[in-house]
């Protein structure tokens, strides 16, 4: 088993990195593997609530943040400096992710095998 | 832990450079490679990754004509882009 | 392709609904024919609960998540792979899901 970081970085929607990185870490969580999401800068806002994607024609991945108890993922974090920089807190976020500062998450990265960056 | 950044798009084109610095440690290792070695003309990014240990692939450097700009970094070739990959704990491509 | 009450609802190669909201309930009995499956109570309580996932996550749970998605709603008897495979026997992710007109899932594991 490896454990593996997926990282965020770009808003939904504009292009299809959100929904392969979901979609990386549904299928890394389905073999089992130890899968931590990580928020950063604009990724944070794959987290919102209350999004509608197929007004523009996209697929709506984002419901599917609620699931991710059920395929247990290790970790789901968001970068605290990222939310506050958009105006936003936890309370936005459609998934309970925990809150995490830069240092936390560069420990993170260190401690898992692999770090991939949509 | 060493970690090997390797960033590939410009600063205009995506905030990939700005996130590798936001988690860059002291021992770790700057990458440009593709559009990203542009980053190593302009000032405010040169700043930002003051200190680090910071390299760019030759062959984007000398593609894109801007080997007297930027002759005094560090330019590796691909064989020594494998080879940093193996003296790095792990590699991030942002 | 399947003709239902005089209307062509459109399927992929495989058979499961290119739009979900061309299904309701008497299409499901149809689709069951085609997998050699006569539904009962016991398929019933599988196809609403993976459709209603789908409705809620938008998307079609792989097996591993259906069973324990079952096994949290539904009890432990009904939650493991045994009891599904009964059901369904190529595989409750793929048939309940075409069934209940959802697409395929994408990690039919």
């Amino acid at each position: 088993m490896k454990a593996i970081a997926i990282i965020f970085r770009q808003s939904p929607h504009g292009n299809a990195a959100g929904r392969e990185a979901l979609d990386l870490a549904l299928m890394a969580a389905t073999y089992e593997q130890q899968v931590h999401l990580i928020f950063i800068d604009e990724g944070v806002l794959n987290l919102l609530g209350n999004q509608q994607p197929e007004l523009i024609g996209c697929k709506d991945y984002i419901a599917t943040f609620k699931a991710l108890d059920l395929y247990e993922v290790a970790s789901v974090i968001v970068s605290e400096v990222s939310l506050c920089g958009f105006g936003l807190d936890k309370t936005a976020l459609v998934y309970p992710a925990t809150v995490a500062d830069d240092g936390q998450i560069r420990q993170l990265l260190e401690q898992v095998d692999e770090v991939l960056v949509f | 832990m060493k970690i090997l950044h390797h960033i590939c798009s410009s600063p205009s084109e995506s905030n990939a450079l700005a996130c590798a610095l936001r988690f860059v440690g002291p021992k770790d290792t700057l990458l440009l490679a593709g559009n990203a070695v542009t980053a190593a003309l302009l000032p405010h990014w040169l700043n930002a990754m003051d200190g680090y240990d910071l390299c760019l692939m030759k062959a984007d450097v000398e593609a894109r004509g801007l080997m007297t700009q930027l002759t005094r970094f560090r330019q590796i070739d691909y064989a020594e882009f494998v080879a940093l990959t193996l003296t790095h704990h792990k590699v991030i491509s942002w | 392709m399947i003709e239902f009450n005089g209307k062509q609802i459109a399927t992929d190669t495989q058979g499961y609904l290119l739009d979900v909201n061309d299904w309701e309930p008497a299409l499901a009995p149809i689709i069951a024919d085609g997998e050699q499956i006569l539904l009962t109570d016991a398929h019933w309580e599988v196809i609403n609960f993976v459709r209603e996932f789908y409705l809620e996550y938008k998307t079609s749970p792989a097996i591993r998540v259906l069973v324990k998605a079952i096994g949290q709603k539904l009890g432990p008897d009904k939650g493991n792979s045994k009891y599904l495979y009964t059901l369904f026997p190529i595989g409750p992710a793929k048939q309940a899901t075409k069934i209940a007109g959802l697409p395929k899932p994408a990690k039919c594991i």
